[in-house]
């Protein structure tokens, strides 16, 4: 397969993007003229429309571009490294393990003493989840028992998130259970990004290069073994990007569902079926959908924002079950 | 036969019974009423919120006296011979303590200062102690009554902001008083009723002259106390003057609302004008 059609696929999903970062700086629930808030914020004394664009808008969309990424990426990596079509960070339990380590940390007073045990939590969280959820299927796991496990330790998660919250000293905790389980970018401060960034690229650094691994696994584990891939090393290597990627962005974001799943799925036909070329795509086109369903969000007028996971599930549950009867009809 | 039909009229009318000796209140604004009001000996139970110090201005008061979660089995295990309710107790148990026959008593919790004068002198009246009820109405209007310098400058405009980005427009405890203390309420002004989520950028956008905010206990974590430290309201209220009311002085319609607007009054008197 030649490169043209890889190099088209980025090029449109870039562009998309692009043009999809430019409409979330413009929509929100005030009108702002976005030439004169650019112009202000470079001033000393900003008004209110340039720190409506530069403090609330930017660090959203900046944000929703890094997490939606993420959860792109890390679909696809899971997917390739457990040659598993359902593996995504929201169902091998890595996206509810990170929310409950991110509560862990922020409502029990963990995160004001260092800003950074908050996504330090979350990383934790995701990385003894998706391990949990490995070693309970076993190695070379079918997709039956992986998604078991999953749901397991998914459920399991979710109600110690729900029940830590109950717990939790600060009378608004319990509010805020919808926010973990659905996942919102409300209000997200330059703070929130500071928070999510360093472990995000990490992840995505450890990520970098390792599709040539990903491509020989599609040849079987003994075979790719034969090749030089290192496949402990690789498992290791890979299992610690998606924990970081994922467990800093859901300790920001909270977990947001379906992107990891979806993405991928769509995207792999396009790729003709090579996971190092599945890589980037993946990651442009979860900024892409993330980046769609929060505007989405911003832009329906409710009392009270909806949150952007039930957005994303709302897309993806339709999609997931689509899924399952293609596959049915194309096994029978 | 006059006598013994007197008796019988006696007996069922319950404002010629004898006062109530075992009172249970079920919610923290009646708590904090019936503590005013009642002597110490009438009160049998309150609820669990009136001992605490930051969401109950009685809550010294109600040290010491039995304390309940709203479950039907507490209240009846107190043998009540009143039960005083609000608008805002479940109907489920409004029924059940109606079927079972005890003696209820409902304050309208009624925000205008009108309101809460009838609120007091009614439950005062009922629980037989209307000349305290008349001192505390007495104290309560004086004390909320415009002071006539307040008429020579505009207000000013002041939000209350709470975690999570609440914040109380018109029909709310916030509102009156602060509209008794001399300001303008700028999210009423915009169109805002009740006490509502706002919008982050909405709220940027009102530019009020002061922020007044209530912690309500000490401050823990949570998504939403940490909004108040977003960097957006800090660039642009950070020169603003952020007042705090105590919780416990505007939670509930009462004779507190006034040491609420006291304190108004003193915000506004160190408010510059823009």
């Amino acid at each position: 397969m030649n490169q043209q059609p890889q190099l088209r696929i980025n090029t449109l999903l870039g562009g998309g993007l692009l043009g999809v970062c430019l409409l979330s700086l413009l929509i929100g629930s005030q009108t702002i003229p976005l030439w004169q808030a650019l112009q202000e914020s470079f001033s000393s004394h900003p008004g209110v429309s340039a720190i409506i664009l530069t403090e609330l808008r930017l660090p959203r969309t900046l944000v929703a571009l890094l997490a939606g990424a993420s959860l792109g990426l890390c679909g696809a990596v899971m997917q390739s490294l457990l040659r598993n079509p359902l593996a995504s960070p929201g169902l091998v339990g890595s996206a509810s393990g990170a929310a409950l380590g991110a509560v862990v940390t922020l409502y029990f007073g963990l995160a004001s003493l260092a800003a950074f045990s908050l996504p330090l939590g979350g990383i934790l969280g995701a990385l003894l989840a998706t391990l949990l959820v490995y070693l309970l299927a076993g190695r070379e796991a079918d997709t039956l028992t992986l998604i078991l496990a999953g749901v397991a330790v998914n459920s399991f998660a979710l109600a110690l998130v729900s029940l830590l919250l109950n717990l939790a000293p600060s009378p608004y905790a319990v509010q805020e259970i919808a926010l973990w389980m659905l996942g919102s970018l409300a209000n997200v401060s330059r703070d929130d990004l500071l928070l999510l960034l360093p472990g995000t690229l990490l992840g995505w650094l450890l990520i970098a290069r390792q599709g040539r691994a990903l491509d020989l696994l599609t040849l079987g584990e003994e075979a790719a073994d034969s090749l030089g891939v290192g496949l402990p090393r690789l498992r290791k290597r890979l299992f610690l990007a998606v924990a970081l990627a994922v467990g800093s962005a859901i300790s920001v974001t909270g977990a947001i569902g379906f992107i990891g799943l979806v993405v991928p799925h769509l995207l792999r036909p396009l790729v003709g079926y090579q996971p190092s070329r599945l890589l980037l795509p993946s990651a442009l086109g979860g900024a892409l959908l993330l980046l769609l369903a929060d505007i989405l969000v911003r832009a329906i007028p409710l009392p009270g924002e909806i949150k952007v996971g039930v957005i994303t599930s709302l897309i993806g549950a339709p999609f997931f079950l689509w899924l399952i009867l293609h596959g049915r009809r194309r096994a029978g | 036969m006059l006598t013994g039909l007197l008796l019988i009229w006696i007996c069922l009318n319950p404002a010629l019974a004898a006062p109530p000796q075992r009172v249970v209140s079920l919610n923290l604004c009646s708590d904090q009423l019936l503590l005013m009001l009642a002597d110490r000996e009438q009160v049998a139970r309150v609820s669990h919120l009136a001992t605490d110090p930051h969401n109950s201005y009685m809550a010294a008061q109600a040290q010491g006296i039995s304390s309940h979660r709203a479950r039907l089995e507490e209240i009846i295990a107190a043998q009540p011979d009143l039960i005083l309710t609000t608008p805002y107790t479940s109907p489920r148990l409004r029924h059940s303590l109606e079927q079972l026959g005890y003696p209820l008593y409902t304050l309208k919790l009624g925000l205008q200062p009108e309101q809460i004068v009838e609120d007091i002198r009614g439950l005062a009246d009922r629980l037989e102690q209307s000349s305290r009820g008349e001192t505390l109405i007495q104290e309560f209007l004086r004390r909320i009554a415009a002071p006539p310098e307040s008429t020579n400058t505009p207000p000013p405009s002041a939000l209350f902001l709470q975690p999570r980005g609440y914040t109380s427009g018109r029909d709310t405890l916030q509102d009156q008083a602060l509209r008794l203390a001399g300001w303008r309420n700028r999210a009423a002004e915009m169109g805002l009723e009740g006490y509502v989520q706002a919008d982050l950028e909405q709220l940027i956008a009102w530019q009020p002259d002061a922020l007044v905010t209530s912690p309500y206990a000490a401050a823990r974590d949570s998504r939403a106390e940490r909004l108040l430290s977003h960097p957006a309201l800090k660039r642009l209220f950070g020169a603003q003057p952020l007042y705090r009311v105590p919780y416990k002085d505007w939670i509930c319609p009462g004779p507190m609302l006034a040491d609420a607007v006291k304190q108004l009054r003193r915000a506004r008197s160190r408010t510059q004008q823009p």
